[in-house]
């Protein structure tokens, strides 16, 4: 559905600086899937969200969207290319002199629908995101989430193919966050449309996507399926956003196992990774009384994937280096992925 | 009858006031102001857009920028007593005529035109960024942009400004009487003063008040009840 081949984009900024927001981006996004590309501020998703519907034309290389290269196409062509894809915003950017059916209504007012087609198409779509009764209310009468949903209802209005999400979330508070996201999946499933997100929260990818992009300084530093991203972060930054999720997100895993490390000085700190056919098993507690090891739990979570289950914890053991290497190996037999994270 | 009337029969000697050229006066003064304020209401709003599209980054310091930019600076420091005379040779060639209300006009929506425009641009560079991306990213024409964007997300403000600059055009109407444009403030002056009138003056005074008033309240009613932020 998109293709970008070695996509770079520069700016200069007021200054005369030249800027890499995008550096050699080479990805493939497929139809009806959720893809999350996660990063902190400045790393670079914003502008290659905006490649995705022509906002920006990169600067080298090329973005296909449903097999059209957007920086060929004339002005008229490249508008006609962006109703297969809309957007939603982290500001939901309503129109405040409008209602929430009049802000539903304003894509097909462009493309010039009949108006009793458009109400219905708009009074449908503020059912389907949960509105239905608040379609004369304004804006400014409405609940962040509310208003996310009124982005959402009037990004779908002209049956786009792709829906792009510009930190949808970021600004609504954990409850509402659920709620969208869950919406999102229902989108995702009921219309089939293939959703672009950017995120700062790894929490946000875990729930909902399928394949994520790890961007950082404008370059894709890791992609893959979720899960496999979840399981064994390859990039530094992949784990510390991996390790984030489900802790403290202001804690940093490498304060959590300074502090751990005041609690067992001496010992070994060992963090497994369960998969979804390993998660549900008493692994731990078997070996620990087969080699009669006594084992504190440190740190447990497990992480509900969109379609796995995973499990993360931090073990502490005090044994021999031979009793160790053994144990280890006995749970990589037992299909838990085991690693020493602090040994003396 | 007393040769030195006091101050109180000086402004109540309601015998001396011609009905008939007041209810002529208060009607012109509103003609001069109507056409003045629709003309500067559409002008101001295509100036105040230009002004505003052509100062965004992408077109900054371009020649059209500056020089629209000069013309609307230059005709709000002209003062409105100096333009309407200056402009009576343009007027006669225009219009034929130097008196009456409808020879004031260029003068009126030359003065408030730029006035207005100001405002207008200020109302369109409050309109939230985001919401132009959205334009942009449904693939808007400049047209939709203007007609479902700009106009009426600034609207408020633009009637507001276009509030004020009305009381405004209903204080130069007053001034305009000096070229014998009619109106109340024509009045004032020639009956008023010239023929020591204090009556009238009061008189055309209060009606130019309960104007200036109703387009207040007028204004006020309309931006509370547009305005939905």
């Amino acid at each position: 559905m998109i293709t970008f081949h070695d996509v770079s984009k520069s700016f200069i900024t007021n200054n005369g600086q030249k800027i890499k927001a995008v550096d050699q981006v080479n990805l493939t996004i497929q139809a009806g899937e959720i893809f999350g590309i996660i990063g902190f501020s400045g790393a670079g998703k914003s502008t290659l969200l905006r490649l995705i519907n022509g906002l920006e034309l990169p600067s080298s290389g090329s973005v296909e969207v449903a097999g059209q290269n957007l920086a060929q196409l004339s002005a008229n062509e490249l508008a006609k290319a962006r109703q297969n894809v809309s957007m939603i915003f982290q500001q939901f950017h309503l129109l405040w002199s409008r209602t929430v059916i009049e802000n539903v209504q304003l894509p097909l007012e462009i493309i010039g629908t009949p108006k009793t087609q458009s109400l219905q198409k708009a009074k449908e779509l503020i059912e389907l995101v949960g509105l239905a009764g608040l379609e004369d209310k304004y804006p400014s009468e409405l609940s962040g989430g509310q208003k996310q949903r009124v982005g959402i209802a009037r990004a779908l209005a002209n049956d786009p193919k792709i829906l792009l999400c510009d930190e949808a979330t970021s600004a609504l508070d954990p409850q509402t966050t659920q709620e969208i996201l869950e919406l999102l999946i229902n989108i995702n499933k009921r219309l089939k449309i293939t959703i672009v997100l950017i995120t700062h929260e790894m929490d946000v990818i875990q729930q909902i996507c399928d394949h994520v992009a790890v961007m950082s300084d404008g370059r894709i530093i890791e992609m893959g399926e979720v899960v496999d991203i979840f399981k064994h972060p390859q990039h530094t930054l992949t784990r510390q956003m991996v390790q984030s999720t489900g802790i403290d997100m202001n804690e940093s895993l490498i304060d959590l196992w300074a502090q751990y490390s005041n609690v067992y000085p001496k010992g070994t700190l060992i963090q497994l990774t369960f998969d979804e056919q390993t998660v549900d098993l008493p692994i731990v507690t078997a070996l620990s009384q087969k080699y009669d090891i006594p084992i504190s739990i440190v740190y447990a979570q497990i992480h509900t994937l969109k379609t796995d289950n995973l499990g993360k914890m931090i073990i502490h053991i005090e044994v021999e280096e031979a009793q160790l290497k053994q144990l280890l190996q006995s749970f990589i037999n037992a299909g838990v992925q085991a690693e020493v994270i602090d040994h003396e | 009858m007393n040769n030195n009337p006091s101050l109180f029969e000086q402004y109540t000697n309601f015998d001396r006031v011609n009905w008939e050229k007041i209810l002529s006066a208060t009607y012109e003064t509103l003609f001069m102001t109507c056409f003045a304020t629709l003309a500067v209401f559409f002008l101001g709003i295509t100036v105040g857009y230009l002004l505003y599209r052509t100062t965004q980054r992408s077109h900054k310091k371009t020649i059209v920028a500056q020089f629209l930019s000069g013309i609307v600076n230059l005709f709000r420091a002209i003062p409105f007593l100096n333009l309407i005379v200056l402009l009576i040779p343009v007027t006669k060639l225009l219009l034929n005529t130097i008196t009456g209300p409808a020879a004031a006009l260029p003068a009126l929506i030359l003065s408030a035109t730029p006035f207005f425009a100001r405002m207008v641009e200020t109302g369109l560079r409050d309109i939230d960024r985001g919401v132009l991306e959205v334009a942009d990213a449904m693939g808007m024409t400049a047209w939709q942009k203007f007609s479902k964007v700009y106009f009426p997300e600034s609207l408020p403000t633009i009637v507001s400004g276009i509030t004020s600059t009305a009381i405004a055009l209903v204080g130069y109407t007053a001034m305009a009487g000096v070229i014998g444009a009619g109106g109340l403030g024509n009045l004032a002056y020639l009956e008023g003063f010239q023929r020591n009138n204090a009556t009238v003056t009061l008189v055309a005074t209060f009606i130019i008040l309960v104007i200036v008033f109703l387009i207040q309240w007028t204004g006020d009613i309309l931006v509370r009840k547009i305005d939905k932020r």
